[in-house]
């Protein structure tokens, strides 16, 4: 059968990054590794990431990258600061 | 917000409450405000008008829950309702059509390229907050309020008004956009992949 030949052979080397090229196993795989990065994970997915994924390179790889962009975004992208008038304003406005 | 009956606050209540649950938040507000308008008037501006109405409906409000997640819900609604509708920007931005755009072939084809961590670990904060900004709002959006504020996804699911389903299948779409976005910053960098 086509089906078989086409895409399983690859899964232990290369994982797509998006859902729709994955397999099943894939998927949960790339799910428990977002919830994992975003601490959402359950006890049971935490301890299916540190035996299953934590080691495994191209898993590995991608969590790596995720982590270091979501760390990123945490440190780099607060950087607006806020008026100095805009607290007298609201609280002006307020007593109104 | 809406099933909640609601209380009954005195003037100095609703005061302290203002004062030491509301206004601590306004850094992490301004900051989302500008991201969501790029410009400072009109972040001023519904920063302002937010926490108006948070006082104007503070009754509606529990003490001891998250003021930070109803803040931002009740700013992202402003944005959405009153903001939108004022600025210059065209129609309102259906979530529906965006999001069953990006599902479409064509962009899961690009999205499946590599990014490798030295690149982005050369990068400067100027890089990942442009590609943040490039984003469509929606998904902008959901990697401000993850991310950046670090709000749980039940939270995020409040703040939104989406089920939390939603919310992981958007926040994993906005990610890969925005490593792609990344992918062509390192491609210019000379990063090969």
């Amino acid at each position: 059968m086509d089906a078989a030949s086409n895409g399983n052979q690859e899964k232990s080397n290369h994982i797509p990054k998006d859902m729709k090229g994955a397999t099943e196993e894939q998927k949960t795989c790339l799910e428990i590794l977002n919830l994992v990065l975003d601490d959402e994970a359950s006890p049971e997915q935490r301890e299916y990431f540190k035996k299953h994924l934590q080691n495994c390179m191209p898993y590995y790889e991608i969590f790596s990258v995720d982590k270091l962009i979501k760390e990123m975004v945490r440190n780099k992208c607060n950087c607006h600061p806020v008026p100095e008038d805009l607290v007298d304003s609201i609280k002006s406005k307020l007593s109104d | 917000m809406a099933e909640y009956k609601g209380k009954s606050y005195s003037k100095k209540q609703k005061e302290a409450i203002f004062d030491n649950e509301f206004l601590p938040h306004i850094n992490s507000m301004y900051n989302f405000a500008y991201r969501l308008t790029f410009d400072e008037d009109d972040a001023k501006d519904l920063v302002q008008d937010t926490y108006l109405k948070a006082f104007r409906f503070i009754e509606s409000f529990e003490q001891g829950t998250n003021a930070k997640a109803w803040l931002f819900r009740i700013l992202k609604n402003s944005f959405i309702n009153d903001f939108r509708k004022k600025s210059k920007e065209p129609a309102k931005v259906d979530y529906q059509e965006v999001e069953t755009y990006y599902n479409s072939d064509d962009i899961d084809q690009a999205i499946t390229t590599d990014l490798r961590i030295e690149a982005v670990q050369d990068m400067i904060g100027d890089e990942i907050s442009n590609a943040l900004n490039s984003l469509d709002v929606d998904f902008r959006t959901v990697i401000i309020l993850c991310d950046l504020e670090g709000f749980k996804y039940d939270e995020m699911a409040k703040i939104l008004d989406i089920p939390i389903g939603t919310v992981r299948s958007r926040l994993h779409r906005a990610r890969n956009l925005l490593k792609e976005k990344l992918r062509s910053y390192a491609s210019k960098m000379g990063y090969k992949n």
